[in-house]
């Protein structure tokens, strides 16, 4: 046994050029499989956490018939257009919320923030049309910016602060369809806005034209209606435990706004899930043929060097080498080539995963999991057993009295 | 000679398919090898001498007939076990030597210790030793390539005898070799012979200095051994 340990180790050295290619071959196959692998970890995570963010934020409103209404005297001013201003949320009339209705929703085990928000729909001062205007509560909540507006999606300006009832943001087209810029002032019924911000939120179930703060907008419904609600809400900014809960956040929700009552996310967070499976499939495919490419490269250089000792082999089995001496010798040349080259491999990895620039790894960082670290080894090794076990077979096969006929 | 035969064989037969058509070689080939006995078997070529040399070493089997080697049968034997008796009983010279090409001359010797139960250093000094005695102690570190064809003779007689054999088989062992190393190794295999008792079944396809020494000399003819008369030896092998 430990002859034929010191005769694979000598076989090893001796053949440098095959040993580099074989160790070569295994490396690449334990690194391959550790990059790709966390690479494909860090970008499933990222893209997990978009979608998981997607799903956890919505809207709740409680829409109603009609504009007209129970809770809200609805008494036309002479400012007052009945017909077209109202409290809107997604083009419908809607219920006004009650602060204790928020606390209850904020109770549920599936919700982990609730804000409050106002939409209210309002005739245009510029010609014709209504425009929707958003009252955000800026008191330091995290939900708005993943369902109406984030700081990081504005395009000019600065984003509005509490306390700032007067400045409005504006939406870029709408910006652009009235020629309105930064700095530049809006008259929207009694009061004259300066716009803070043109801002560009992608499709967000809380999207308005023009965004200002809750206080603000209460302060120019008052002035548009004879009596109101005090302190009014229209809807509630959700921000569920993931997108998994949505479904039950919104039974909660339904049991405090009413049945009738809406959630709303975006509607695209499945299909997304689903394609991105299939992108992530799609790259373990081929990784896994590159993978394999390179597991048969490898073995082939194994069993070909078999056959390259053909006569060798021969020769020794006819002085009185056993075929275990043979097949030890071969195995445990195998193992060499694919424990090194494995070895070597996630040490590469390594190397590689720290040079690459940070930003591609998410919040985890760099670090690699234990699995992936384990299959970055396991893979070379047992490839290199696979083609040792193949190999020594057909070396313990070899006809000594054919070999030494051909000799 | 009252001792037992080192090796006998009886109703040897070998033959191979090729294509479509059975080519009998040997057709019931009878031989008793005692030991310290120079056994010479000539025949032309293709007449089956290396097949019958590969069944006396137990490397390939017959198709019927038995071969006891120290009156054990091969065939009641694992190929572990012939490969045991092979390494310990019989010396195998090949008539190309058969040296593997990559190893140093020390490493083709010391090969032929490896299911010996000797140290990882013992057995280097034996090879060391005996290719000293071969006056090759110089050339230990050479590839086979890097030496006379003499000196490469005589690496192989090394790994041949390195384990005392008592029974050597020599499958024209001078038919690549110019008369003086044809006979230096002849000399080495006799003067071994001779001192170990050992027998050794040589055959050859008629160019043989050795000849005139044989105790028993044989004609391979048509798959079979025809017993040969020749002059008394002069000197036999027999110590
Ligand atoms: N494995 C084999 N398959 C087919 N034919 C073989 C095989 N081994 C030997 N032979 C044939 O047997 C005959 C005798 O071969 P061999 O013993 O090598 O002759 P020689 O007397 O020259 O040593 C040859 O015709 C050879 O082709
Ligand atoms: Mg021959």
């Amino acid at each position: 046994m430990r002859d034929s340990l010191r005769y694979a180790v000598k076989e090893v050295w001796r053949r440098k050029k095959r040993t580099a290619g074989a160790i070569l071959s295994y490396f690449f196959v334990g690194a391959i499989v550790v990059v790709v692998s966390s690479l494909a970890g860090v970008t499933r995570d990222t893209a997990q956490s978009v979608l998981w963010n997607v799903g956890a934020h919505s809207v709740a409103y409680s829409p109603r018939l009609t504009i007209y209404g129970c809770c809200i005297q609805t008494f036309a001013t002479d400012k007052y257009d009945p017909d077209r201003e109202g409290f809107v949320v997604n083009n419908a009339p809607t219920n006004i919320i009650s602060e204790e209705e928020i606390e209850l929703i904020r109770q549920s085990p599936y919700v982990l923030d609730a804000s409050p928000y106002l939409m209210f729909r309002i005739r245009s001062f510029l010609g014709s049309g209504e425009w929707l205007i958003g009252g955000i509560d800026l008191t330091g909540h995290d939900v708005y910016p993943y369902t109406v507006v984030a700081k990081s999606q504005v395009v000019e300006g600065e984003f509005i602060e509490h306390g700032e009832d007067n400045r409005i943001m504006v939406e870029d087209d709408f910006a652009g369809t009235y020629g309105l810029e930064v700095g530049s002032e809006l008259q929207i019924g009694d009061f004259a806005y300066e716009i803070a911000a043109i801002v560009n939120p992608p499709l967000r179930p809380g999207k308005a034209n023009i965004y200002m703060s809750l206080e603000g907008l209460r302060e120019l419904i008052e002035t548009r209606l004879d009596e109101i609600a005090e302190l009014p809400i229209n809807a509630v900014l959700i921000e569920s435990l993931g997108a998994r809960y949505h479904d039950q956040a919104h039974a909660d929700i339904a049991s405090i706004l009413g049945s009738s009552s809406r959630i709303t996310s975006y509607g695209c967070y499945q299909p997304s899930m689903m394609a991105m499976g299939i992108n992530d499939r799609t790259a373990w495919i081929i990784t896994g043929i590159v993978i394999l490419c390179m597991l048969l490269v490898a073995m082939k250089i194994q069993y070909s060097s078999v056959i390259q000792r053909r006569f060798d082999i021969g020769v020794l089995k006819a002085i009185g080498w056993r075929d275990e001496n043979v097949v030890i010798q071969v195995m445990t040349e195998a193992s060499i080539y694919g424990i090194t080259g494995g070895i070597a491999g996630v040490a590469g990895a390594f190397i590689l995963i720290h040079l690459l620039p940070g930003d591609l790894f998410g919040d985890g960082g760099r670090s690699v999991d234990n699995y992936v670290v384990f299959a970055g080894l396991l893979l070379p090794v047992a490839g290199g057993l696979l083609a040792g076990i193949l190999s020594a077979f057909r070396a313990a096969r070899l006809q000594t009295a054919d070999i030494l006929r051909k000799a | 000679m009252e001792n037992k035969p080192i090796l006998k064989c009886t109703n040897l037969t070998k033959s191979f398919r090729i294509r479509k058509s059975i080519i009998e070689i040997l057709k019931g080939v009878d031989l008793e090898v005692y030991p310290g006995e120079l056994i010479v078997i000539k025949g032309r070529s293709g007449e089956g001498k290396s097949v019958l040399q590969w069944l006396l070493s137990g490397i390939d089997a017959p198709d019927s007939g038995e071969i006891l080697i120290d009156g054990i049968p091969y065939n009641k034997l694992s190929s572990e076990e012939i490969a045991n008796v092979r390494r310990q009983k019989i010396g195998l010279v090949f008539q190309n030597f058969n040296l593997i090409p990559s190893w140093t001359a020390l490493e083709n010797v010391e090969s032929a210790l490896l299911n010996s139960n000797l140290s990882a250093v013992e057995k280097r000094e034996k090879a060391i030793t005996i290719l000293e005695n071969m006056d090759l102690g110089h050339r230990l570190d050479n590839l086979p390539l890097e030496l006379s064809v003499g000196q490469q003779q005589r690496v192989a007689l090394a790994r041949a005898l390195i384990n005392r054999p008592s029974l050597i088989i020599a499958d024209e062992p001078t038919g690549n070799v110019d008369d003086e190393t044809g006979n230096e190794m002849l000399n080495i295999l006799l003067s071994y012979v001779r001192e170990n008792n050992s027998a050794m079944v040589v055959t050859t396809h008629g160019h043989f200095t050795g000849i005139d020494l044989a105790d028993k000399l044989y004609l391979l003819k048509d798959g079979l051994l025809v017993p040969q008369t020749k002059g008394q030896p002069e000197v036999t092998a027999a110590g």
